[in-house]
């Protein structure tokens, strides 16, 4: 019984040590990025349901990168608590290997850093970033049946109706800016079921204006469901950059403080797409990775790929250190964030 | 003449050998999937995403349409024959059809469903070709006001439902209430009952719910009784001639509630958001208002297993033409589905019922192909699949206890599913053993979040007067005491009828 015991224990301890010295130790990383990711599988995460726009992003960008990476890449829907368990793990259980990383919009995970959600246990400071595209303005809009047709009749009309889905979303937040800046008088209506429950308000005659991403804006401009007004921005953006931004309309000098506060932290409302990865990965690594990624956003079949699926014309290529740059800049201003929850509950009763 | 061209364009390209054949392997795969439990045409369609990526259309589509259209019918057959729901939308169907297989009666039960499913989805899909026209209006016409009247009227049934002890039916209700409040509520932005645990935000899924409520009590009653599930000495039962006389029964006896339950099936597919989970219940309800025989549901009535079946078969053609012409997907499928339909490069909107008609009359007659398909194969292996029912209970316990666990787990990957679903099950098996109403739960809990959405939408776009805003939202008000007091209407025009008969007697004499 005795020996048997011993045996057991040997082969315990054995079993151990020989999980321990297999298991790759990111900080003793030797092999060079090129011949690491030879024939692993990357997994791209995404904290959005199959079918959403990130999700096509990544999905686009798993045919693309493994003739660039020579690995396999693999995409998972990891929409736990609207997100927050995925990103949560980023900043605590992810092993930083390189292997492991997100795609995501700032829209979807700075706010929620900025205004205090008690639910996230992220820095957004702490992620590496990989590589991304640049922002473009939210716009407003209107149905083109309604009665209101321009700018001026946006800013004369009495008791105007905004359909917004999430109280806490960017585009709700970006929607209680416009209408602080421009002077609207209204309410947001909160509770409308994704883009589709929205855009339905607004044809339905439910509501009478919406918020909406840029690539919505020119799509529902096409099929004639959709009026956009104004850029939700201190200066025009693509796709959309036929329609004013709100600061061409509003003078800044007529803003009193809050709204100076408001657009001096407007990067809060960015919707950069980017790619980042948990803090600790070998940097010879993130160098590839982002060599990689701004490698596949180069390439035209990818370019054609994503305009199909996603109606969307990639927008310039952003570097990791440049988005890093803006997640420390913004996050120097989180204790004046207050600002946000406040403007947003004056318009969403 | 120009919709005849592209759809007799459409109707040669079904027809062609390459789709036919990507159509039928798609129906074999849907109606396997459709048979496991908690595996919905849904999280098929989100598997084969990578494989559509740049495919052609025209066989990308047959797949998916012959995917998500189809799994509903392999889900009536674990509905009927071992009281577990393939799919959220044959919930209804588990009461009396397992009840009928309870009685040694499976083969009917199979057959009223096989007839009703495929003559459902066939009308379903004549009457979307009639209404692309009118599809816009028709949306048009229902606003946040009318869909919580909607909503309200479909609660009405509970009544329906728990007829024989509405106090404990109401209690089972508020149960199922409470439970679709678990989670963020994204009107607010607070999250509810939650206990801090970011995995139930998205709150319970329904499949976990049905499973707990509706399968796990009946398997954990198998068990222990150790009886088979139909009666063994019933040697015959199962045989395709059982099948067929189901099939027969449905055209003889119960037409018209098929063909009630085909247009509110319909008509439930064509509104965003509402969807089939609550639809089949209703329709249910509806069922057992209208029938001449209401105390036989819950022990094999076969209006009980015709009407959820007909509508949750049409409601797909519905869903479906929506998210094609407006680009606003009315179930979780669709939104799927829009993706699959995107990542091909063709873009749902209103343009697109005018610049692809045939792709769009082509998706429609591969879901018609597919049902029959489906349905052939249904017959063909319903005599076998039947043998299950006289299998010693303590296999199946064996076999289905883990593959619903393993089911649950699949849909989210989420560890709690699996937490919540022993949870569930306690609940459930509480019920059942005190007579408290499962379908009046369920059908609380599928439509406690959207009656929370819309009252609270009403109420901050019309304030009460909501019930007013529009005529159809008057007709709907209207709607509301005629189905509180369905009964005693009833009673009394029939009374009038009798002594109008009476009278007419009395002048003869």
């Amino acid at each position: 019984m005795k020996t048997l015991l011993t045996l057991s224990l040997l082969l315990a301890v054995a079993m151990i040590a020989g999980t321990v010295s297999a298991a790759p130790s990111p900080a003793a990383a030797t092999d060079s990025p090129a011949k690491f990711y030879q024939g692993k599988v990357i997994t791209i995460n995404t904290q959005s349901p199959a079918g959403s726009t990130s999700d096509l992003w990544a999905r686009t960008l798993a045919v693309y990168l493994p003739e660039i990476t020579g690995a396999k890449v693999a995409v998972k829907n990891e929409t736990a608590g609207g997100g927050r368990v995925i990103e949560n793990a980023f900043a605590t259980t992810i092993k930083p290997d390189g292997l492991t990383m997100m795609f995501t919009s700032a829209g979807t995970i700075w706010p929620a850093f900025m205004t205090g959600d008690p639910a996230v246990k992220f820095d957004i400071t702490k992620f590496q970033y990989i590589g991304g595209t640049e922002s473009s303005n939210t716009l407003i809009a209107v149905s083109p049946k309604g009665k209101i047709k321009t700018i001026d009749d946006l800013r004369k009309a009495k008791g105007l109706k905004f359909a917004a889905s999430n109280k806490t979303s960017l585009l709700t937040y970006a929607n209680a800016l416009a209408m602080s800046i421009l002077g609207l008088d209204g309410r947001i209506i909160t509770g409308f079921q994704g883009s589709t429950g929205r855009l339905l308000a607004i044809q339905q005659g439910d509501a009478d204006g919406l918020v909406t991403s840029p690539v919505s804006a020119a799509r529902g401009m096409t099929d004639g469901v959709m009026l956009p007004l104004v850029q939700i921005g201190t200066e025009r953006t693509k796709p959309c950059e036929e329609f004013p931004s709100m600061m061409e309309i509003v003078k800044a000098d007529t803003l009193n403080d809050m709204q100076k506060r408001l657009i001096a932290s407007i990067d809060i409302l960015s919707d950069a797409k980017f790619l980042f990865a948990p803090p600790g990965v070998p940097q010879d690594r993130m160098a590839f990775l982002s060599g990689a990624f701004k490698k596949a956003l180069e390439n035209p079949a990818l370019r054609a790929a994503m305009l199909k699926a996603t109606g969307e014309d990639i927008p310039p290529y952003v570097s990791g250190d440049a988005l890093s740059k803006m997640a420390k800049q913004l996050a120097a201003r989180k204790p004046e964030m207050t600002i946000w929850n406040d403007v947003l509950n004056k318009y969403v009763k | 003449m120009e919709l005849f061209s592209a759809f007799t364009d459409a109707l040669v390209r079904i027809f062609h050998p390459t789709i036919l054949l990507v159509t039928f392997v798609s129906t074999v795969v849907a109606l396997v999937f459709g048979i496991l439990p908690a595996i919905s045409g849904a999280l098929v369609c989100i598997l084969i995403l990578p494989f559509l990526y740049g495919m052609d259309p025209f066989i990308g589509m047959p797949i998916l349409c012959a995917l998500f259209s189809v799994s509903c019918m392999g889900g009536s057959i674990t509905a009927i024959l071992l009281g577990i729901p393939g799919d959220n939308i044959n919930a209804a169907t588990v009461i009396d059809g397992f009840a009928m297989t309870r009685k040694g009666q499976g083969g009917r039960a199979l057959g009223l469903s096989l007839a009703a499913n495929i003559l459902g989805a066939l009308a379903s899909i004549g009457i979307s070709f009639l209404l692309i026209p009118m599809i816009v209006p028709i949306i048009m016409t229902f606003k946040t006001a009318e869909m919580l009247l909607i909503i309200v009227v479909a609660l009405l049934f509970i009544s329906v439902l728990t007829k024989h002890n509405r106090i404990k039916g109401l209690i089972a209700a508020g149960i199922g209430l409470l439970l679709s409040c678990i989670g963020y509520q994204a009107s607010t932005g607070v999250a509810r009952f939650t206990f801090g645990n970011l995995y139930l935000y998205e709150g319970l899924e329904t499949p976990t719910v049905l499973m707990g409520i509706l399968a796990m009590p009946v398997l954990l009653e198998l068990h222990a009784t150790g009886s088979t599930i139909a009666p063994s000495d019933m040697t015959g039962a199962g045989r395709l001639s059982e099948l067929v006389g189901g099939m027969k029964e449905l055209l003889r006896s119960y037409k018209s509630i098929w063909f009630r339950g085909s247009v509110i099936g319909y008509f439930f597919g064509l509104l965003p958001g509402i969807g089939g989970a609550a639809c089949v219940w209703m329709v249910y309800g509806h069922a057992k208002q209208t029938s001449r025989h209401p105390e036989e549901f819950g022990k094999g009535a076969p209006d009980g297993i015709v009407a959820p079946e007909a509508a949750s078969n049409s409601a797909h053609p519905g869903d479906l033409l929506i998210t094609l012409a407006l680009g606003i997907p009315g179930s979780g499928v669709m939104v799927v589905l829009l993706a699959a339909f995107l990542m091909m490069g063709v873009t749902p909107g209103p343009k697109l019922l005018i610049e692809h008609t045939t792709l769009c009359f082509e998706m429609l007659l591969t879901v018609a192909a597919a049902n029959i398909m489906g349905a052939a194969l249904f017959f063909f292996g319903a005599p076998l699949l039947t043998k299950v029912t006289r299998v010693s209970p303590y296999y199946i316990f064996a076999y289905l206890i883990p593959l619903i666990v393993l089911s649950t787990f699949v849909s989210r990957e989420y560890t709690v599913d699996m937490i919540v679903i022993a949870i569930v099950s306690l609940i459930g098996l509480f019920m059942a053993r005190f007579g408290f109403s499962a379908p009046a739960l369920i059908l609380g809990f599928v439509l406690g979040k959207m009656l929370e959405t819309y009252l609270t939408l009403s109420l901050d776009l019309h304030g009460f007067t909501f019930f007013f805003s529009s005529p159809a939202s008057v007709a709907l008000t209207v709607l509301i005491p005629l189905t509180i007091f369905f009964d005693h209407i009833q009673r009394f025009l029939g009374r009038l009828l009798h002594r109008k008969v009476e009278l007419l007697h009395g002048d003869d004499d």
